[in-house]
């Protein structure tokens, strides 16, 4: 029987951060997550590393969270939070010239610096700024890739002792008497179901929530708040810039690498599965994100995504944003008198790394156990200081500088590690994706250390297919590394891969596909289905698995 | 540049190329304006005539297309013969005979008889009239065939492993009849295109041309052979752009087994080898082939086309013709655009068919589903874009990818409507001369 001091459910950045924060203390834990990593709510937002603005007029109690987590975040975790800085900006007639004032009294208020510039100086700062803007702040916004967050943050607890489990869903929780014990889990990978025990079980499934505490008989008020988010192919603003106004749809651009990603609305829905896009969703965000900067017009849509965000005790009625952004730690002893079982839920990911703070300070409380947090000063791997220089590197091993460049940009101190692939085995310099410029060796170490298990999988490491042609001409590179790196891998798991991948992709792409972006999609087309067959072959292959 | 000519094409792909070589044979003065290299570069270089009908497998590409007449009267291959079944296939016979000689024999197939080749992914697919190096890669002829493939050390695209595997895995999974012994992977390395460098098929292929590099990837090749008792050697599509015929020639004679190209991702080198095929017998009829003109609108008076307002760059030029070919190809060649809304055709502005609002399936791979794919030109059966209120222009056909009622994607039949409509608009447009 395997036993831990704390089974922690879900994957996201709650419950990644909540796996390393015991294994600093020092206990033994199992992440356990139905999907991949980040496969929820946190892979599914715009990636804002709030500084607290946003939220300084209508929730205070979170603009201070924000101001403060995001400042240990930017120290922590260097590799994968940037302090990009932010603007708020007003638009001149549209956006409500009161709110000014409410917002400098609230970041006053909340401790969120902010500094008031000139119309004249945000547009020197950002030229591609709407130019009728009447007033404009500076404050300390960022952007965080949360992918590569939660996945180091993962790295450190499985270096800790933690065991990372991804594609194990929950299917039951045992109880004894009104003690929760243990988990019945399902290994879709490998088709088996089996049982875990441990002292206490964490439910950090932040939207799904709900569904874990029911196997408890517990009720717990979630209402999901969907957000939609459209990705254009160019990083039109240095910074975040955001709508000075009340939160409202579409107010927000957030710059990634070399997109930028357009946010995004509010809208309650029944189910924490549900989370469809709509064509006047993404009308309506290229419609606001045309206020903010009218170059978003002329720029290729790549994709739209949605999300799910975890908003606890909506009553019904209330509508998604009026509700407050901070978190609950529920201790189900107290509040149901089950004892065994805490739920964390609701907050946002500039304040994931508190929620699990305040999580296992309760464990430790449950468990009797004498050990503070340190995960605000321990850096994660990969944000540790290194010398590493993208102009020798690429010398010595005789790789492209851009190649070089952007590995250290993503894996930081980490990159050491590709780099000593590409050392050993020189046919792993060669280059997977061409536009995020990802090599053989970065997917690698992403199979090898990553739990990495599907193209996706690998994909969201690394952004590889990410860029503007979407897959198109790096699946079948990325499927000959799926074949080479994974272990117990079939031929026909490979091929199911490419049409999982091929599907995948499509789910965010379909929506965006006029000019350019349709061009692009039928020379996808043209690879997958005129050169692949893949569209007369899928049911054959899916079929021949069984 | 002269400006003035009987007949003006729009578009460089196999549609345009092939319509403008057909008027020029009977001593017309032809030009062919083109915005860009013309998409036949980005094909496969094989050429299907029709893959797939309702999902299943087509063995005798003839037989499907005459039933189009009944079954699907709008789609191009039925209006080629304007009702008339045996006329349909009249001009598909003798457009691909036309075909087949301006490729000097460099292509071969029989139009009642679909082959079924490999490709990258190491899956299948049917095909009709292909290049001579792809022959030999018929799956339909493989029973308990041992095959050797090789990759090459730098090429990424091509993983002979993978490849080996995965089609093993598909032939004697889905085939009936055919079956693989066995597939063994090799890989060799090109020394004169440097070690451990990343390399294209374009590289490869240019190396190859040279007899420097072709002796010692023979060589090469030669070693890895020995040992090993396979019956047929496939190879990713790289064997040149100017020798491949005689390069593929020598491999056989020199290996002693036959050897295959199978078909890869675009641009290929075989797409672009197709390409420079057309353009040549294009030209050596006395086609101008001019790069670079993008035509932005055509001035139609009294149901006529007069001229077509062009600019290159950011110099603007009128061109004139008694006659004009439309063969601008669709929404990659941007022959037509969606903005999202609407699907328009930027020239002449031409109506749009359009099945569906709803352009795009929920799965990515459903064939024939997504409804944008049967978007484009309707036309008569004299290639005539059909126009609302009874207009028309007496003097435009169409022909290629921008015609409406068909699906390339999924029938896999794109090179073969290119080609036949584009022989098809090139007849008419000589009858109008």
């Amino acid at each position: 029987m395997d036993r831990f001091d704390a089974i922690i459910i879900g994957g996201g950045a709650t419950g990644a951060e909540v796996a390393r924060d015991l294994s600093l203390r020092g206990l033994k834990t199992v992440l356990l997550e139905r999907n991949d990593l980040s496969s929820g709510t946190s892979g599914r937002l715009h990636g804002l590393l709030h500084s607290g603005g946003r939220y300084v007029v209508k929730d205070k109690e979170s603009a201070r969270e924000c101001a403060e987590e995001s400042k240990i975040l930017l120290e922590i975790a260097s590799n994968s939070a940037h302090l990009t800085g932010g603007l708020f900006v007003g638009i001149s007639k549209i956006d409500d010239p009161e709110f000014r004032d409410l917002f400098l009294q609230g970041c006053r208020e909340c401790n969120v610096e902010a500094k008031e510039l000139s119309p004249k100086e945000a547009l020197q700062m950002e030229p591609y700024l709407n130019e009728d803007i009447d007033s404009a702040f500076y404050v300390n916004d960022g952007s965080v890739y949360p992918f590569r967050l939660i996945v180091s943050t993962a790295l450190q607890a499985s270096q800790l002792g933690a065991s990372i489990q991804t594609y194990s869903e929950v299917i039951a929780l045992h109880k004894d008497d009104e003690t929760v014990t243990g988990v019945r889990v399902k290994d879709h990978r490998k088709g088996k179901i089996y049982d875990l025990y441990a002292d206490v079980v964490i439910n950090a499934t932040g939207v799904w929530a709900g569904e874990i505490a029911k196997l408890a008989d517990i009720h717990i008020p979630i209402t999901p708040s969907k957000g939609v988010m459209v990705v254009i192919d160019r990083r039109l603003f240095t910074r975040v810039v955001n709508r000075l106004r009340f939160p409202a749809n579409g107010d927000i651009i957030v710059p990634h690498i070399s997109t930028a990603i357009i946010g995004t609305t509010s809208v309650s829905m029944e189910h924490p599965d549900q989370f469809p896009v709509t064509a006047e969703e993404v009308d309506e965000m290229i419609r606001e994100g045309a206020v903010l900067s009218p170059f978003v017009e002329e720029a290729r849509m790549v994709r739209a995504y949605a999300g799910n965000r975890p908003l606890f005790g909506a009553e019904p009625g209330e509508e998604g944003r009026e509700i407050s952004r901070t978190f609950r730690v529920l201790d189900h002893e107290i509040r149901d008198g089950v004892t065994g079982l805490i739920t964390i839920t609701g907050g946002k990911l500039t304040t994931y790394r508190l929620m699990a703070e305040k999580t296992a300070d309760l464990v430790a409380q449950k468990l009797g156990l004498r050990a503070d947090c340190v995960t605000h000063k321990t850096k994660l791997p990969g944000a540790e200081e290194h010398d590493l220089d993208f102009s020798e590197i690429a010398k010595k091993l005789k790789i492209p500088w851009l190649l070089a460049d952007r590995t250290i940009g993503r894996w930081e101190a980490e990159a050491k590690t590709i780099f000593n692939y590409m050392e050993e085995n020189p046919i792993t310099r060669l280059t997977a994706c061409s536009c995020e410029y990802v090599s053989n060796a970065e997917v690698k170490y992403t199979i090898d250390k990553l739990w990495a298990y599907t193209l996706e999988d690998i994909c969201k490491r690394t952004q590889a297919g990410f860029g503007i042609c979407q897959g198109g001409l790096c699946t079948l590179k990325l499927a000959h590394q799926l074949f080479e790196y994974s272990k117990n891998k079939e031929i026909s798991d490979i091929q199911k891969a490419i049409i999982d991948f091929i599907e995948e992709r499509w789910k965010g792409t379909k929506f965006v596909l006029w000019m350019n972006q349709l061009r692009q999609e039928l020379l996808n087309q043209a690879v997958f289905s005129c050169v692949g067959n893949y569209d007369q072959l899928y049911k054959k292959i899916l079929e021949s698995r069984k | 540049m002269d400006t003035t000519y009987d007949a003006i094409v729009i578009g460089a792909g196999m549609a345009g190329l092939t319509a403008a070589r057909k008027i020029a044979e009977v001593g017309k003065k032809v030009a062919v304006l083109s915005r860009g290299l013309g998409t036949t570069n980005m094909s496969t270089g094989a050429i299907d005539l029709l893959g797939y009908t309702q999902n299943k497998l087509v063995s005798n590409p003839e037989d499907e297309i005459r039933s189009f007449v009944r079954t699907s009267p709008r789609h191009p291959y039925a209006i080629l013969g304007n009702g008339d079944d045996k006329k349909a296939l009249e001009i598909l016979k003798d457009s691909i005979q036309e075909f087949l000689k301006i490729t000097k024999m460099a292509y071969v197939g029989d139009t009642t008889r679909n082959v079924v080749l490999s490709n990258y992914f190491g899956t299948y697919r049917p095909s009709c009239i292909i290049p001579l190096t792809m022959k030999n890669g018929n799956l339909l002829e493989f029973t308990d065939t041992k095959l050797m493939v090789v990759g090459i050390r730098g090429y990424a695209e091509f993983n002979a492993k993978f490849f080996a595997k995965s089609l093993h895995h598909t032939v004697n999974s889905f085939f009936r009849q055919n079956t693989l012994k066995e597939v063994v992977p090799k890989e060799i390395a090109i020394p004169s295109l440097g070690k451990d460098k990343e390399i294209t098929s374009i590289e490869i292929a240019e190396a190859l041309d040279t007899e420097y590099a072709f002796s010692r990837f023979l060589e090469q090749l030669k070693k890895s052979i020995i040992d090993i008792d396979v019956e047929i050697v496939v190879i990713p599509a790289i064997l040149g752009y100017k020798n491949w015929v005689q390069n593929h020639t020598i491999l056989e004679k020199e290996l002693g087994v036959p050897v295959f190209e199978c078909l890869s991702l675009p641009p290929s080198v075989p797409g672009q080898r197709l390409q420079q095929i057309l353009e040549n017998a294009a030209s050596d009829v006395g086609v101008e082939i001019h790069r670079g003109i993008q035509v932005l609108s055509a001035h139609i008076e009294n149901n006529e086309c007069k001229t077509l307002e062009t600019i290159a760059d950011i110099y603007r030029q009128t061109f004139e013709a008694d006659v004009y070919v439309l063969a601008s190809g669709s929404f990659i060649a941007e022959g037509l655009y969606f903005d999202g809304k609407k699907i328009y055709e930027p020239i002449f502005n031409l109506p749009v068919h359009s099945p569906n609002r709803n352009n795009f399936s929920e799965r990515r791979l459903e064939s024939g589903k997504h409804s944008i794919a049967f978007a484009g030109i309707q036309v008569t059966e004299t290639m005539k874009p059909i126009i609302e209120k009874g207009d028309e222009i007496t003097n435009l056909f169409a022909a290629g990818s921008i015609l409406a009622n068909y699906d390339y994607i999924s029938e896999k039949s794109g090179l073969g409507v290119a080609l036949t409509t584009g022989y098809r608009a090139g007849m008419n447009a000589i009858n109008k001369l």
